[in-house]
């Protein structure tokens, strides 16, 4: 009922094309994150399902209506934009109330909304006030309110916390959680920030030029990325890449090998093979003993409070380690996690895990 | 959504052509003998085709004489206020001073005034230097000009302080700084208000007509009353020819800097 | 900045000029409007309030008062009102060739008003204009209107709309883009129509620039006029197409009434500078909306 449908949505300006053959289907009242870098077009396919961007061939779908070419307004979409948008000439309570009035809502039901969100999002003592009469937060709260009355099954969010500081960020985030788990809309959110995606999605979007790399559970982006984009885009510090060959079940790079026998992706189709080899900093260990992997040189470290990054080099590359402090030693071995390890194919980029044999 | 869209053009094409018709019918009528001017009204292209009455308009009125003195007229009044808006802009932007906010108030206040308001006195004091009928009369009381002002003030407000502040450091005169930091940055201003500026004086009417008496200190526009009669008359398309000759400077000036001119008032909002 | 006398040096020969040209003879002309004089004669004579009772004891000059309130009128329908509508189509309305539209609407007001009038002289001539030949054609026909009381104004008031219309049309413009995009798609989303987005969103945020155009309109228009009266009807017939200003101009250089004119000059400054004041106050009041 509440789904949406992308059926091959391409769209360009002129010469250039911005988004190409994308295919999605977003289940009713889920929370979907695109996620992606800037210029990536995650928010030109939100304004596609919005209808504020005219998509240049293929269909939009929301439940069993086509949409593709209706105006905005008869979509009944409701959207949270990155700046806000608010009517800097309307009182708190005339934002949020103008469109219901314009579209025929009787006045009894306008208040009964406004007085619901009000109290549900805190605004209560502001309703007379002016947009700029308000903090950040409390104006990135109206917009939420606004859009929240209309009632619309679809909520679209354009990086709608990218304004405010961290610490308002976190409390916004439960915010959003609180007003899905009342109204129960299909969510769809747009941000370059992976912690907001993270938190917020039951699925994620990854994007990169256009082309969607990845959908899948916070969970899985992150554990089981589907090619080195993912896995480099996801995680701070970036998950680490090397770059070797694979004979005899050991991964060669340089002049050291690994065992990687045991890990899940390995077979033995892969023996000679060139591969690129990805593992998180915070799956390998520091060993203080002889018992390790691989071995480089300490760089520098950074500390983090929680844990310390220290910056390896192995022959040509750098590679990121988490240690819970700081290993005062030039040269040091490394562990890895073989749970942890992927195997990137060298042409592709794509993780074997997601390779069809 | 379609069929709207092409109404709108539609109703803006029509509108176009109607304020353009004006200078269409001015330029064909130019160029037509006064009979076809009468016998054919609407068609826009002269036949036969004539220069007649560029030529007759010669004969008329002493053309090239009016032309210098218009010229004259709107470069002097230009250039002059161009340098006195530069310079009390720059004062007013990089200089505190007290009653620097009074003084610019005072300056600017100075646009809304009418110009009955001020042309007794300024009638006065012309005759008083006895230059009545004299371009020197029409240019002197127009040498500076608040809009100018104006418009330089908000363009130089519009240069980030740190660049002047930079320069300032590392002890740059006064007079460098404004020659080379600030002039150079608001280049596109002082083109376009003195493009303005000139087209102003070149089209004004109203200064020179209490000024100027005898045909040879006449202006373009002045001019071009003689030929004004509503009965039309034997000089109609002899006046069109002078329409031409007056409009053409502006327009070419206008086409020329098109988009220097409509930027700069865009973000403006002062005539 | 600068030694110490450097802002004086430079502000010195704009505010001289300005001071001898512009505000030493608005003091002169209020002076003046106390006193009966002929601009000839040696002496003047100090007459008071007169000059002031006489011209508000005057008919005609009732009439001229009531005139300009016409002009005014005519002024801010076509080039506010209409201007705005304009403003609004071809910003958020429509999405190609606005460049080239803009440019062209801009085109006329480069073009001198005696040139102006002139050529609606012409092209509005009841007998032989063009536009009396092509309603001549379906039986219909123009007035004489340089002589016929109200379509007089009207006319005079066309013409300096055609020459003003696209100057206030680049200044709206500007103030109506000026406007986030945000903002209008947000009220597209929620399904507010075209018409209600002009008047409900686009009209209050862009206010600031809108009332400013609404008092040029005013303050420039009637001294703009001034150009097609002197052209067309040197205010005829019987004082029926003058108005403030173009009755201060009649009284000092036609009937060299230095002082009646001098007080119809100082009336007009009066109602310029309410309109002003009331301009100053909207805007410090609203001044939120834009930017």
């Amino acid at each position: 009922m509440k789904n949406i449908t992308l059926k091959n949505i391409e769209k360009s300006y002129g010469d250039t094309t911005v988004i190409k053959d994308l295919n999605l289907e977003i289940k009713a009242g889920e929370r979907i994150i695109f996620l992606g870098p800037s210029g990536c077009g995650k928010s030109t396919i939100l304004r596609m399902i919005a209808g504020l961007e005219p998509v240049t061939s293929g269909e939009v779908h929301l439940g069993e209506r086509e949409v593709t070419h209706l105006p905005s307004g008869d979509r009944d979409v409701a959207m949270v934009f990155q700046n806000y948008a608010l009517y800097p000439h309307m009182t708190v309570e005339n934002n949020i109330t103008y469109a219901l009035k314009r579209n025929g809502i009787n006045k009894s039901d306008r208040q009964d909304r406004l007085t619901k969100v009000l109290g549900m999002l805190e605004l209560d003592q502001f309703r007379k006030r002016m947009p700029k009469d308000l903090s950040g937060g409390q104006r990135q709260r109206v917009a939420l309110a606004r859009a929240t009355v209309k009632k619309s099954d679809y909520f679209l969010l354009d990086e709608p916390l990218s304004n405010l500081d961290a610490k308002l960020r976190v409390t916004a985030r439960r915010e959003l959680l609180k007003l899905h788990k009342e109204f129960k809309q299909t969510f769809v959110y747009v941000t370059h920030d992976q912690v907001e995606a993270m938190a917020l999605g039951d699925r994620i979007v990854v994007l990169n030029k256009g082309a969607i790399q990845m959908v899948d559970t916070p969970e899985n982006v992150y554990h089981h990325p589907r090619n080195i984009f993912v896995a480099k885009f996801i995680g701070a510090p970036p998950m680490n890449i090397l770059s070797g060959i694979i004979k005899d079940s050991r991964f060669h790079y340089e002049d050291q090998n690994i065992d990687i026998s045991d890990v899940s992706t390995f077979s033995g189709d892969l023996d000679n093979t060139e591969v690129y080899l990805g593992i998180r900093p915070e799956n390998m260990e520091l060993a203080t003993d002889d018992d390790y992997d691989i071995k480089g040189k300490v760089i520098f470290t950074e500390n983090f409070g929680a844990e310390v990054a220290h910056t390896i080099k192995i022959a040509d590359e750098e590679i990121v380690v988490m240690a819970p402090e700081v290993i005062d030693r030039k040269e040091i071995g490394i562990k890895f996690d073989r749970k942890h390890v992927h195997i990137f194919n060298k042409e592709t980029e794509l993780n074997y895990k997601y390779m069809e044999k | 959504m379609k069929i709207n869209k092409y109404i709108f053009h539609l109703i803006i094409i029509v509108f176009i052509l109607l304020a353009l018709y004006p200078i269409l019918f001015a330029v064909s009528n130019s160029f037509k003998h006064l009979s076809d001017a009468y016998s054919s009204t609407i068609s826009l292209i002269p036949n036969p085709f004539t220069l007649e009455n560029y030529v007759d308009l010669e004969d008329t009125i002493p053309l090239f004489r009016i032309t210098l003195n218009t010229f004259i007229i709107a470069s002097v009044i230009t250039a002059f206020k161009m340098v006195t808006s530069f310079l009390a802009a720059f004062a007013l932007t990089y200089f505190h001073f007290k009653f620097k906010k009074a003084t610019y108030f005072l300056l600017i206040s100075t646009i809304f005034i009418p110009f009955t308001v001020t042309m007794i006195p300024n009638y006065l004091i012309i005759s008083e230097f006895d230059l009545i009928d004299s371009v020197w009369g029409v240019i002197l009381p127009q040498l500076a000009d608040a809009i100018g002002i104006f418009m330089l003030t908000q363009a130089m407000r519009n240069i980030p302080k740190p660049l002047i502040e930079a320069a300032q450091i590392d002890g740059i005169s006064t007079f460098n700084i404004m020659k080379d930091h600030v002039l150079p940055i608001v280049r596109p201003a002082i083109t376009s208000t003195a493009i303005w500026f000139f087209i102003l004086a070149w089209n004004d009417y109203v200064w020179p007509l209490l000024m100027l008496r005898s045909r040879d200190s006449y202006t373009l526009p002045l001019a071009l009353q003689l030929f004004v009669s509503s009965e039309g008359g034997t000089n109609f398309t002899i006046a069109m020819a002078l329409s031409v000759i007056t409009m053409a400077i502006p327009l070419i000036l206008y086409l020329v800097f098109q988009r220097y001119i409509i930027n700069t008032f865009s973000s403006s909002g002062i005539k | 900045m600068g030694k110490k006398y450097t802002n004086y040096l430079l502000l010195a020969p704009a505010l001289i000029l300005l001071a001898i040209f512009t505000i030493g003879p608005l003091i002169y002309t209020i002076y003046l409007s106390f006193f009966d004089w002929n601009m000839i004669s040696p002496t003047k004579t100090f007459v008071g309030f007169d000059n002031y009772t006489e011209l508000f004891q005057s008919e005609t000059f009732r009439k001229i008062i009531f005139q300009t309130f016409q002009y005014i009128i005519l002024f801010v329908l076509l080039n506010t009102v209409v201007t705005y509508i304009f403003a609004y189509i071809i910003s958020h309305l429509i999405d190609r060739w606005k460049p080239i539209y803009k440019a062209a609407i801009f085109t006329p007001s480069v073009i001198s008003l005696v040139v102006g009038s002139m050529l609606f002289l012409w092209i509005l001539n009841p007998v032989s204009g063009p536009v009396a030949t092509v309603l001549g054609w379906v039986g219909l026909s123009i007035p004489n209107w340089t002589v016929t009381e109200g379509t007089v104004i009207v006319v005079l008031s066309l013409i300096v709309a055609w020459k003003v219309f696209g100057y206030n049309f680049i200044v709206l413009y500007s103030g109506i883009v000026g406007i986030p995009n945000e903002i209008i798609e947000a009220a597209k989303l929620d399904k507010i129509s075209k018409f209600r987005i002009f008047t409900d969103i686009i009209i209050p945020m862009s206010s600031a620039t809108g009332f400013y155009i609404l008092i040029m309109t005013i303050v420039q228009g009637l001294q703009y006029v001034f150009t097609p009266i002197r052209v067309v009807t040197q205010g005829g017939p019987n004082y029926l197409s003058s108005n403030l200003i173009y009755h201060s101009y009649q009284e000092a250089f036609d009937l060299f009434n230095t002082g009646v004119s001098a007080a119809s000059s100082v009336i007009t400054l009066v109602i310029f500078v309410v309109l002003l004041a009331l301009q100053f106050l909207f805007v410090e009041r609203n001044v939120y909306y834009e930017n």
